[in-house]
């Protein structure tokens, strides 16, 4: 019993990792109604760039995270730009495989600007697990949770209580209706994908600096997490994207527990196909008739 | 205010507007009839962008407006209701008037360093005001997705307003509404949203029209066949042809 409440807590806190990329995965998704799958991607080139100072400069944790944030959001903004904003309205598909098309170039990127593939990061602390009676924690785990608090927090208030966060909901809402309200979307979305890749950023952070080493492969990790928290949670919901993110980080650390750290990925798999079958609108998801109407809107 | 001329939009073969001319002018409110079909909302689109003229031209206070996208004028002084709702359903009726407050460039950057509370204050304000004439004002948290229909209508006509429009297309405002809510929307109309600024009306109900408009112009086929006073117009043979002999006046 002890044992799987401390696996619960775990889960909880590798999923609040899961959470952060699935909020990033859901923000693009709800503002824009398509799917970046170079998302893992740029946060990986961001790790790079974090990577580079670090071996470079010899630079701490705070400038090492400061130069992955941006890096991921420069990186995210040229994705923007190229698969989303170039390819307007109508074209889910097209910026979908395009998406796809420079997650390859991304990876090809770096694998020629750092060839020897597994490079160092700085760990985010040195410090001893702490005990709570029968339970311990890692400390860095701690700092992910709270970091990730935190980020929701602050995401939910410029959601809900800035004029910024408005027009995100609106666009999000109903597209068409927001232009006519004067609202400038090609701006809004800009903006929004911004704000995604900063949250990426951070999660990637977070998350290289506990492993304490970064490979090209992140990439399709962290797109992998993140499509698959949210998809748990439903597609375009944050409070789903949270929730899936630490139902994924529950169900991991039981079975890698239970069961063994190969089975890890192919439990989260399992997962995803359960939900696709019988819940294909994640936890927190339009009804398949809500999303009819949805679509029938918007053609 | 308005100045549409020989304005032909084509949608494949068959001509939606074949050479429309319209000149509206300031602080005049128009009404538009005619049969399904005769091209009302064709114009409105054109007039706001959503589909560019075939050919002829659209001005707008003097000024080109044929080939611009819908933000550019929408933030020129132009708002529109629409016949099939398009309000934000799952944000609060607040919220929906709140997004749709136009952004008065000349303060803006003085509110960002200043006044910015304040402003934002005057603003949340003047969506309250507006709710309060709409008579929204009870309705203010409550997700505009669930609202009755004649809510929703006026919800999209305190909307329009807050864009603080100087045109104002309105596309059907009493579409599927009982005699009782139209009566009511036809009073909203005639004290809040016409006065000081130009009114276009598109309607089905006869009376509405009388009631609203100084002028009618009768649409059929993307032209315009007749033009007046609404009383003298309305009783025009090829006006009562053009419904009757086609299709009734619908009522709803």
């Amino acid at each position: 019993m002890i044992d799987f409440v401390q696996n619960c807590f775990d889960g909880v806190m590798l999923g609040s990792s899961y959470a952060l990329l699935a909020i990033g995965f859901t923000l693009i998704f709800g503002v824009m109604r398509r799917l970046n799958l170079s998302y893992g991607p740029s946060i990986m080139l961001g790790a790079f760039v974090g990577t580079l100072v670090f071996l470079e400069f010899r630079a701490g944790g705070l400038a090492v995270a400061a130069a992955t944030v941006v890096g991921a959001v420069l990186v995210g903004i040229y994705v923007e730009r190229l698969c989303f904003w170039a390819i307007r309205q109508g074209a889910a598909v097209a910026s979908m495989v395009s998406s796809f098309a420079i997650w390859m170039q991304l990876e090809e990127v770096v694998t020629i600007a750092f060839p020897d593939r597994t490079y160092p990061f700085p760990p985010l602390t040195r410090t001893e697990p702490m005990d709570f009676g029968p339970f311990f924690f890692k400390v860095e785990n701690l700092i992910m949770f709270a970091c990730a608090v935190a980020l929701t927090l602050g995401l939910h208030l410029l959601l809900y209580r800035t004029r910024f966060g408005l027009r995100i909901r609106a666009v999000a809402e109903n597209p068409d209706a927001a232009r006519y309200m004067g609202i400038n979307i090609a701006a809004v979305t800009f903006l929004a994908f911004a704000c995604a890749s900063a949250i990426g950023g951070i999660a990637g952070y977070l998350i290289v600096a506990q492993d304490g080493q970064i490979t090209p492969l992140f990439g399709l990790w962290a797109t992998f997490k993140g499509l698959i928290a949210m998809m748990l949670g439903g597609m375009g919901s944050i409070p789903g994207a949270i929730l899936g993110g630490l139902l994924l980080g529950v169900v991991e650390a039981q079975n890698i527990w239970y069961l063994g750290t190969e089975y890890r990925d192919l439990c989260a798999y399992a997962l995803l196909f359960v939900f696709l079958v019988f819940r294909p609108g994640g936890m927190f998801g339009h009804t398949l008739a809500e999303r009819e109407r949805l679509a029938l809107r918007r053609v | 205010m308005l100045d549409v001329e020989r304005l032909v939009r084509k949608f494949g073969a068959v001509e939606a507007l074949a050479g429309l001319d319209l000149s509206v002018g300031d602080g005049e409110s128009v009404g538009l009839i005619g049969p399904n079909g005769s091209g009302k909302t064709t114009l409105f689109n054109v007039v706001t962008g959503v589909y560019p003229p075939t050919s002829g031209n659209v001005r707008l206070e003097g000024r080109d407006i044929g080939a611009s996208k819908p933000d550019r004028i929408v933030n020129s002084g132009v708002a529109r209701t629409f016949q099939n709702l398009r309000i934000f359903e799952r944000l609060t009726v607040f919220e929906n008037v709140w997004a749709a407050q136009h952004r008065r460039a000349d303060v803006a950057m003085r509110e960002l360093v200043f006044a910015r509370r304040a402003a934002e204050h005057a603003r949340r304000e003047e969506v309250d005001g507006l709710l309060e004439l709409t008579g929204l004002a009870n309705r203010r948290d409550a997700l505009a997705g669930g609202l009755p229909l004649p809510d929703q209508r006026r919800l999209e006509l305190a909307r329009a307003l807050a864009r603080r429009p100087r045109l104002l297309l309105l596309d059907e405002p009493a579409g599927g509404m009982t005699p009782a809510e139209t009566e009511q929307m036809v009073r909203l109309i005639r004290d809040i949203a016409i006065p000081g600024r130009t009114c276009i009306v598109i309607e089905h109900k006869m009376e509405m029209i009388r009631n609203l408009c100084d002028r009618v112009c009768v649409l059929d086929f993307g032209r315009k066949i007749a033009e007046g006073a609404p009383e003298a117009v309305l009783r025009d043979d090829r006006v009562i042809e053009a419904y009757i002999g086609r299709e009734a006046p619908a009522d709803a």
